[in-house]
């Protein structure tokens, strides 16, 4: 005998009302101290459902249920009758009802869709950004152009990114570049930092052409801080007679 | 017809047997470059549908380069001549370059045939190219040189700085982010584009005066540059970029005749 059937014979014992177990039982009991362990176990659930008092339901709620149940027998045998007018009214709510999900679904798609448009834009940004971040060290000269050209595009540019306009403009070794640069920088130029970087690039610039596009840009604007430079480009025998007339001209009229 | 006759005096020079010749196998994978620096003379450049670059050179004075029998390469002040056309080659995967290393009283003329499709980047300072001719180039040119150049059938990026002499491009196709910046100290720049391309242009000559076959409209920028003889604006809905600046010649853009 092992513990399960021993048990088993308690339980069986317990039903059929006999306080002694099998000879077996016993000697497995007697032998086996796990067995003994859930034998106890066992003997004090049993105990338990020995005192368990069962109170008898109140007579008034068996009545209650077959009150109930006789009236859905009835009503099963007699089906309720729905009046026209009710249909109608059931049927027009269901149409407002369906028409309110629709309405709401559109909105929250229409809203759906402005965020997303949003976040596009957003993020169209930031790979403008990204791109001239990347292709600014790109060996390809026309890629450099290209990435240079999309920062006009961009209504407020990020800080970091005029910075580098700024760092192409001053050290680009490609003057095709730095002319794009200058291009892009004048729809900034009312900005201070824009500004000194413009009048920092003059006076290291030596392609004539962009001394050129520089003297006019900033003189433009007025920016009177400009005046050493054009004094040095004027004064410098290595700059080009037209650039030095064009300087001229403009350190006059400021 | 000018072109016309160059190239059949590069090939009558050919046919005499005065011409060298270097060739080499370099297909146009993208990205892909081919650098040519310091070459004399005058410089033909063929774009054609291969994978070969060819080169040939026409030894001015009818100098012929002298070359060996056995794989020795000679040896210039400015380097080794390891093609035999007067040039220094160097090659790794993404570039090839040929690097003039011939004095000057022993420059002539090449004429190149490269693939089509190869990026082009052309250096030169005032002593060596003396005028410079690229056709049938579908790859982005690079060029930075000293006198002229008169680029044909161009459908790439073109990036051009030139210091004297007549700049004049045809393109037979322009592309968005494809740019086309030109700047000529002192030459004319003419600029012959389709008929139909839509572009954004910033234009202008400090001392010299622009002229345009197309209707140029305001660009979307207001705060755009502004100075003597600066223009900015579109062509069409704008889209391509176009960058032409010179400080005493004259600017034209042009359309291409169907």
């Amino acid at each position: 005998m092992n513990c399960e059937e021993t048990m088993a014979a308690i339980i069986d014992a317990r039903e059929k009302g006999e306080a002694v177990l099998s000879t077996e039982a016993d000697l497995h009991l007697a032998g086996c101290a796990a067995c003994q362990k859930e034998a106890a176990e066992l003997r004090h659930l049993l105990a338990e459902m020995d005192n368990t008092v069962f109170k008898p339901a109140p007579a008034a709620l068996g009545k209650g249920f077959y009150d109930m149940l006789s009236a859905e027998m009835l009503s099963a045998d007699n089906p309720v009758k729905i009046s026209r007018r009710y249909a109608y009214l059931s049927a027009a709510a269901c149409i407002i009802f369906l028409a309110g999900i629709g309405f709401a679904t559109l909105l929250i798609n229409r809203n759906t869709n402005k965020v997303a448009a949003e976040r596009v834009t957003v993020n169209n940004g930031g790979e403008k950004e990204n791109l001239l971040l990347t292709h600014i060290q790109d060996p390809s000269s026309a890629m450099r152009i290209q990435a240079v050209n999309e920062v006009e595009s961009l209504s407020q540019p990020d800080p970091k990114l005029v910075t580098v306009l700024i760092q192409v403009l001053n050290k680009d070794s490609n003057s095709n570049v730095r002319m794009a640069a200058v291009y892009a920088l004048s729809k900034f130029a009312d900005d201070t930092r824009v500004r000194n970087g413009l009048i920092g690039a003059l006076e290291k610039e030596t392609e004539p052409v962009i001394q050129v596009l520089l003297i006019n840009l900033l003189a433009d604007k007025k920016e009177e801080r400009v005046t050493h430079a054009l004094q040095t480009i004027i004064q410098n025998p290595a700059t080009r007679r037209q650039v030095q007339e064009i300087a001229g001209n403009k350190l006059r009229a400021l | 017809m000018k072109i016309l006759l160059i190239t059949i005096g590069f090939y009558c020079l050919a046919v005499t047997g005065m011409a060298q010749e270097f060739q080499l196998k370099f297909p146009a994978t993208p990205g892909r470059r081919i650098k040519l620096e310091n070459l004399g003379g005058h410089v033909r450049v063929m774009g054609y549908a291969g994978t070969e670059i060819m080169i040939r050179f026409f030894p001015g004075g009818n100098r012929k380069i002298q070359t060996t029998t056995t794989p020795v390469n000679t040896v210039y002040a400015l380097g080794t001549d390891n093609t035999g056309v007067g040039l220094f080659m160097e090659k790794d995967t993404g570039e090839i370059s040929f690097k003039n290393v011939l004095p000057l009283s022993m420059a002539g003329d090449y004429l190149l045939k490269i693939p089509e499709k190869l990026l082009l980047s052309v250096v030169s300072d005032c002593h060596h190219l003396k005028k410079l001719n690229i056709v049938d180039m579908q790859g982005d040119l690079d060029i930075r040189i000293c006198h002229a150049v008169t680029i044909e059938n161009a459908e790439g990026a073109i990036v051009l700085t030139t210091i004297a002499g007549k700049v004049d491009v045809r393109m037979r196709l322009l592309q968005k982010g494809k740019p086309v910046s030109i700047i000529s100290e002192t030459g004319n720049i003419t600029l012959t584009i389709p008929p139909d391309v839509a572009a954004d242009l910033r234009m202008g000559s400090a001392a010299g005066t622009v002229h345009c076959d197309f209707p140029v409209l305001p660009g979307n920028n207001k705060k755009t540059l502004q100075g003597d003889n600066q223009i900015s604006g579109r062509i069409g809905s704008g889209g391509a970029v176009i960058h032409l600046q010179s400080l005493s010649g004259r600017i034209f853009l042009q359309k291409s005749k169907p």
